[in-house]
């Protein structure tokens, strides 16, 4: 097979290049690439060469180049291209151009030509601009791609440039589209537009679908602009709910949650009225993580989930609480402990944490002693340390001191080095035991 | 041509290729409006595409602002543009107005990099594709969007492909830079896809260190693999090159396919990802000639990577698919291929990848893991009884439905982990002629440990305390080990003192302490020792690891 670039070349004849003409020069523009040479030889003259005709101003040769595009018939095309494809001021409108005329053409001579890197170059400008026109023939074009990578690429071009004009008729080539690596989601546009439509055409997509993962955001988005509409349609007309794959979907708990920080009584309601248990669940854990429940009612919520959800749930429903007075941190704990014993649930033991060391740096130490293991009373030591203000240095080292040693760690004393200088540091070190202070040295350095 | 590669061709040519006809669009008609207006027209139009904030019109604005600079000069435009547009045309717009000043006047637009740095990267794209002799210094300017840069990366690649000669002045002087060496790699790359022998003599050149012109080099053979695989395998072994030649820490199979091809005997996966880097619209005969060709032994097949979240062959609509493999010759080629379409269609429609899988004796590995609604039905219902191949196989793999089995378990041990917990030991208690450490430890490591200690060490910890001492309790402590020792390293180490009595105990004791010292501290690790839990013997033995880590361990760990 010729390489795609080895043919420029041979078809470049017959047609002009504007860039490197005696009218270019003559506009003042200076472009080195005057004094390079060039595989493709490129050459002027003849009657079909208007846009480089030196007489033309610069605007004009846009218009006479976009003239000459617009007669081109299908075979023309390729040739005229390949000739301007490598010039800095043809090649992207001649690619624009072409995209427009003859979109099936130019996928065509992509294809055949069988080069990853033409395909990659103009491929996905072209295929933008045909899915504009006529999504179904762009998507059909892509459904042939094999390879994985390039597919990918290219089919969410023709996804995203469909759903942002027609949601529709996006879904439906998303539901096409099949399985994608390298795929990124959040919040979009076309959701916000329409969050409902969004929210209800997601939800037919197959499970092979990434764009599910959109989901999340649709039904967020809807539930925060209706509550109520999006709480029934949660309970009754999920279409998809026999298909064995709540488990691992995390939309259910996002619509919930939004939906309870506008409505927090109707979102609890439905979400303990939900037919199917495991969707229950998800319910509950959106409910959970609203922080619109009132702290007393979470602790029996949370426990009426399993441990796997507590444990995925744990972190971000403490975060969601009020944790400003003692009060909120004692109701805040009592939810902790009832809890999973998880590396989530260390990361809520460093939310309380930080909130107490604000709150009552020296009264931080006695909740640490409180909890009810080691692995929490060792993070929340590191929490409350990297949170020690400048003038309790020496508090800090009578706590350091006083505290068992299995609930000191290497990171605790790395947090020692925040909170002062370097040059206090060593003689702070000192104030410790001798035990402590070798440990602290050892973790510093 | 060669046969296999002129017959794909033809068949692709007579019945896939769409038929096309030349018809001017909206685009055309926006263009050749653009391109006669006068500058109040420019800027109805400019202010046009802005509000629709259609990226792909990218080639429209550059076209209007061409037209709009031919009648006003670019400088005066440019701030004009940013008072009419109040400054919007900054956000995504950079590239196209940076192209048109670059058409309108090449060496204004290229003189202004202090006063416009938000032109830095289109201009390093410019000077690359108006063959710029200075193009290199360009690429030198700061540019946090660099790495991330198709067009870049596109515009080097062309370079090193179209212009070797001036693509080869980015010279080892410039190396200090991270940019360069990143450029490079690109302009190698696009060097070798037309003349790897060449692209390879320059990398030779550099003299650069082995760490530096590993990448260059895994970018010349890659692309010298898919041109001619013979003549790269000789100039592999001409130039004494192995895999260590590749800079790459993973060993031979996280090399790309196209280098692993070269170092190693042909597999399917290799195969297909080099046949898939040539030709990305490889279709199911295509596939089936390839392989055909490339002289596996299909009685030992190598291992596949599945098409489902692996780069590889991949076909969107498997029904077709299928249809078009169901026309190849039997055999294992062809088994082969039915297991890879299978698998996706069973991903896009369990019963239909179901019943392909029936009518040809086969199966594959998504297939597999599918839970019919009955068997989901009946684990519901009754999982003791549901499960109970479980027990009676260790779960092992090529039980039948196995997996999908496993699948409704650990669904179980979410929603009532005890009662599976209780079940599986019970289990173990009854088996007869096998041992509880084989029977059922599967079941706890994968189902109980990562299912039910994964979430809740504290839970799990407490059911084993229900337990009675003996080998069982030690065997179910083994199996959810692992992960409580992920929450609790401490507990984890004490539990093993305390409950396990063979061979593993201090293989046990050992990897935990080491986790310890490392995640929390040799104090920490030093303090468990006192365990009334361990032998004097133990404890020194521990001691004696714990001190030989610390020797080896490089400083500021």
């Amino acid at each position: 097979m010729k390489p795609f670039h080895s043919i420029a070349a041979s078809v470049a004849a017959g047609f002009a290049i504007g860039f490197g003409s005696a009218a270019f020069l003559k506009s003042g523009t200076t472009s080195p690439a005057e004094s390079v040479p060039r595989k493709s030889p490129r050459r002027t003259g003849g009657a079909e060469r208007q846009w480089s005709d030196p007489g033309l101003t610069a605007g004009d040769r846009i218009a006479a180049f976009v003239d000459k595009a617009s007669k081109l018939n299908s075979s023309e095309w390729p040739a005229f291209f390949l000739a301007q494809q490598n010039s800095p001021e043809w090649s992207r409108l001649a690619a624009r151009l072409w995209a427009d005329c003859d979109p099936q053409g130019f996928w065509n001579h992509l294809r055949d030509a069988r080069d990853p890197l033409e395909l990659q170059r103009w491929g996905s400008g072209l295929l933008k601009s045909w899915t504009a026109a006529d999504p179904d023939a762009a998507m059909e074009a892509v459904m042939a791609i094999t390879d994985k990578a390039t597919g990918d690429t290219l089919r969410r071009e023709v996804v995203d440039t469909a759903i942002a004009m027609d949601l529709s008729k996006g879904l439906e080539l998303a539901a096409k589209a099949g399985d994608f690596n390298r795929f990124s989601w959040g919040p979009r546009t076309w959701i916000d537009q329409a969050p409902e439509a969004a929210t209800k055409g997601l939800a037919t997509l197959p499970r092979i679908s990434k764009y599910r993962d959109f989901l999340k955001y649709a039904v967020t988005a809807w539930a925060t602009a209706d509550p109520q509409a999006a709480l029934d349609w949660m309970k009754n007309k999920n279409p998809r709910r026999n298909e064995g794959a709540i488990m691992n979907d995390d939309w259910m708990s996002a619509g919930f949650k939004a939906a309870a920080i506008a409505r927090p009584e109707a979102a609890l309601s439905t979400a303990l009225a939900m037919p199917d248990p495991r969707e229950g669940e998800r319910a509950i854990a959106g409910v959970l993580q609203s922080g619109a429940l009132k702290p007393g009612e979470v602790p029996a919520l949370l426990a009426a989930c399993s441990p796997s959800t507590q444990s995925r749930i744990i972190a971000e429903t403490i975060a969601a609480l009020p944790l400003k007075t003692p009060a909120d941190l004692a109701a805040a704990t009592e939810v902790l402990i009832q809890g999973p014993g998880s590396r989530n649930s260390l990361r809520a033991v460093e939310t309380i944490a930080s909130a107490w060391a604000e709150l009552n740096w020296e009264g931080s130490w006695q909740w640490a002693d409180s909890l009810p293991d080691l692995p929490m009373r060792r993070k929340a030591l590191e929490e409350i340390v990297s949170r020690t203000p400048h003038d309790r240095l020496d508090q800090l080292a009578t706590r350091i001191a006083a505290a068992p040693i299995a609930e000191l760690s290497n990171d605790l004393f790395k947090a020692t080095k925040y909170r002062m200088s370097v040059d206090e540091l060593p003689m702070w070190i000192a104030k410790l035991p001798q035990d402590r202070a070798d440990w602290a040295r050892a973790a510093v350095k | 041509m060669v046969g296999a590669e002129a017959s794909a061709s033809n068949r692709r040519t007579r019945v896939d290729r769409g038929r096309s006809t030349a018809k001017p669009g909206r685009s055309t008609e926006f263009l050749r409006d653009a391109a006669t207006a006068d500058a109040g027209k420019c800027e109805t139009l400019v202010l046009e595409i802005l509000a629709s904030q259609d990226s792909n019109r990218s080639v429209e604005l550059e076209t209007v602002l061409r037209r709009w600079m031919s009648l006003e000069k670019p400088e005066q435009l440019l701030i004009r543009l940013d008072k009419l547009t109040e400054g919007k045309i900054w956000q995504r717009w950079t590239g196209p107005v940076f192209n048109a000043w670059v058409a309108t006047d090449y060496k204004s637009a290229m003189a202004t990099p202090e006063k416009l740095d938000k032109f830095s990267h289109a201009r390093k794209i410019a000077a690359i594709e108006h063959l710029d002799p200075n193009f290199a210094e360009f690429l030198k300017l700061e540019d946090s969007s660099f790495r991330e840069s198709v067009d870049l990366t596109q515009a080097l690649r062309v370079l090193g492909r179209d212009h070797p000669e001036l693509a080869s002045s980015l010279s080892t002087s410039y190396l200090r830079n991270s940019d360069i060496r990143a450029a490079m790699n690109w302009v190698v790359g696009g060097w070798a896809s037309s003349d790897p022998a060449s692209a390879l003599a320059w990398v030779q050149g550099l003299k650069l260190s082995p760490a530096e012109s590993g990448w260059q080099l895994r970018m010349v053979f890659g692309e010298w693999s898919r041109i001619d695989r013979s003549a790269a395998r000789n100039a592999m072994t001409a130039a004494g090159y192995d895999e260590s030649t590749f800079g790459q820490l993973g060993g031979i199979h996280s090399l790309p396919a196209e280098l692993t091809g070269l170092l190693a005997p042909a597999t399917p996966t290799t195969e297909i990802q080099l046949e898939l880097s040539k030709d990305p619209f490889l279709d199911v005969a295509g596939l089936y000639e390839k392989l055909e060709a490339s002289g596996i032994d299909w009685e030992k097949p190598g291992y596949l990577q599945p098409s489902i979240n692996h780069d590889g062959w991949y076909c969107p609509a498997p029904r077709a698919a299928a249809t078009e493999a169901e026309k190849l010759p039997p055999g294992k080629l062809r088994d082969f291929l039915f297991k890879t379409i299978g698998d996706l269609w069973s991903a896009h429609d369990p019963e239909a990848g179901r019943a392909f899988a029936e009518k040809h004796g086969v199966s594959f590995p998504y297939y597999e893991t599918i839970p019919d609604p009955a068997l989901r039905a009946a684990a519901l219902a009754d999982p003791q009884a549901t499960f109970a191949p479980l027990l009676a196989s260790s779960g092992n793999q090529g039980e039948e439905r196995s997996a999908a089995l496993q699948k409704l378990a650990s669904e179980w041990v979410d929603r009532d982990p005890k009662a599976a917990a209780e079940w599986i030991t019970s289990g173990m208690e009854a088996s007869e002629g096998d041992s509880p450490v084989t029977v059922g430890c599967f079941l706890l490591s994968n189902v109980l440990g990562y299912g039910w200690a994964n979430h809740d060490a504290i839970g799990a910890t407490d059911w084993l305390d229900s337990l009675l001492d003996g080998p069982l309790k030690s065997t179910a402590w083994k199996g959810i080990s692992e992960y409580t020792g992920k929450y609790s390293p401490d507990l984890g180490f004490q539990l093993s003192a305390q409950l396990v009595n063979d061979s593993a105990r201090m293989p046990m004791l050992t990897r935990s302490l080491l986790e310890i010292s490392r995640t929390i501290g040799e104090p920490a690790a030093l303090a468990l020792l006192d365990s009334p839990d361990l032998s004097a013997e133990e404890s020194a033995s521990l001691r004696e690891a714990l001190r030989n880590a610390a020797s080896s361990t490089p400083p500021n760990r």
